[in-house]
């Protein structure tokens, strides 16, 4: 598979809903993203968060969860380029309005707006996230 | 996308169009192509995805909630 990066790594956007899965043990999504997050590895696919992403987990599981040592955990893992931050521009923002508006539903929040347009922005591969509204959207997802 | 104006060397803008009739493509895009490339060799680790997962799995944490990732709006914000 070519991409505008011109590599042949599957480059995946990861959302808040498999990361959350994949360090919450509870969670009924837990084992899935473990399996998922592998297989990924395997592939050695290339990691990638937006930036608002970044702040809704790590606010997520600082106030639910009041686990502020893991969400610290978790910031500095995300500080070490093991994945890559995308910036959420002006242009973004401005691209994520449609889906947006046009979901109607309280459950799809800005937040996942702007993953979508961040998807197409920058031509990722697909999204990891167990949410279906994104493929509803257009977007392939893991 | 984004409009941006670079300087380069005469020499390398020569190459740039050579490559670009070679190929048939603007010399735009074997910019962009080349540049991207670039970046990508100079960022990637070949560990670097092994490297986050394992991170991930190093942090297992049990809140006890079974639908957190599905329903995190709602526990982040409600």
């Amino acid at each position: 598979m070519t991409t505008t990066l011109g590599t042949n790594a599957l480059r995946i956007l990861l959302d808040s809903d498999a990361l959350i899965a994949m360090v919450e043990e509870s969670d009924a999504s837990h084992e899935r993203a473990i399996e998922i997050f592998d297989a990924l590895t395997a592939r050695n696919a290339l990691f990638f968060i937006t930036s608002t992403t970044v702040a809704e987990v790590i606010t997520t599981l600082q106030r639910k969860y009041s686990h502020r040592s893991a969400a610290g955990d978790l910031y500095e893992r995300f500080l070490t380029h093991w994945v890559e931050i995308v910036p959420v521009d002006r242009d973004i923002i401005a691209s994520a309005h449609v889906y947006y508006i046009s979901s109607g539903s309280k459950q799809n929040t800005i937040f996942d707006a702007i993953n979508i347009a961040a998807v197409k922005a920058h031509h990722f591969d697909t999204i990891f996230s167990f949410d279906r509204w994104y493929s509803r959207q257009g977007v392939s997802v893991v | 996308m984004i409009a941006t104006t670079i300087y380069m060397p005469r020499d390398l803008y020569a190459q740039v169009g050579k490559a670009a009739r070679m190929q048939r493509q603007p010399k735009a895009q074997i910019i962009r192509d080349l540049v991207a490339d670039g970046l990508t060799k100079q960022r990637r680790d070949p560990d670097v995805t092994r490297k986050f997962v394992e991170a991930l799995k190093s942090m297992q944490f049990r809140g006890g909630v079974r639908d957190a990732a599905k329903h995190h709006d709602h526990y982040t914000w409600d």
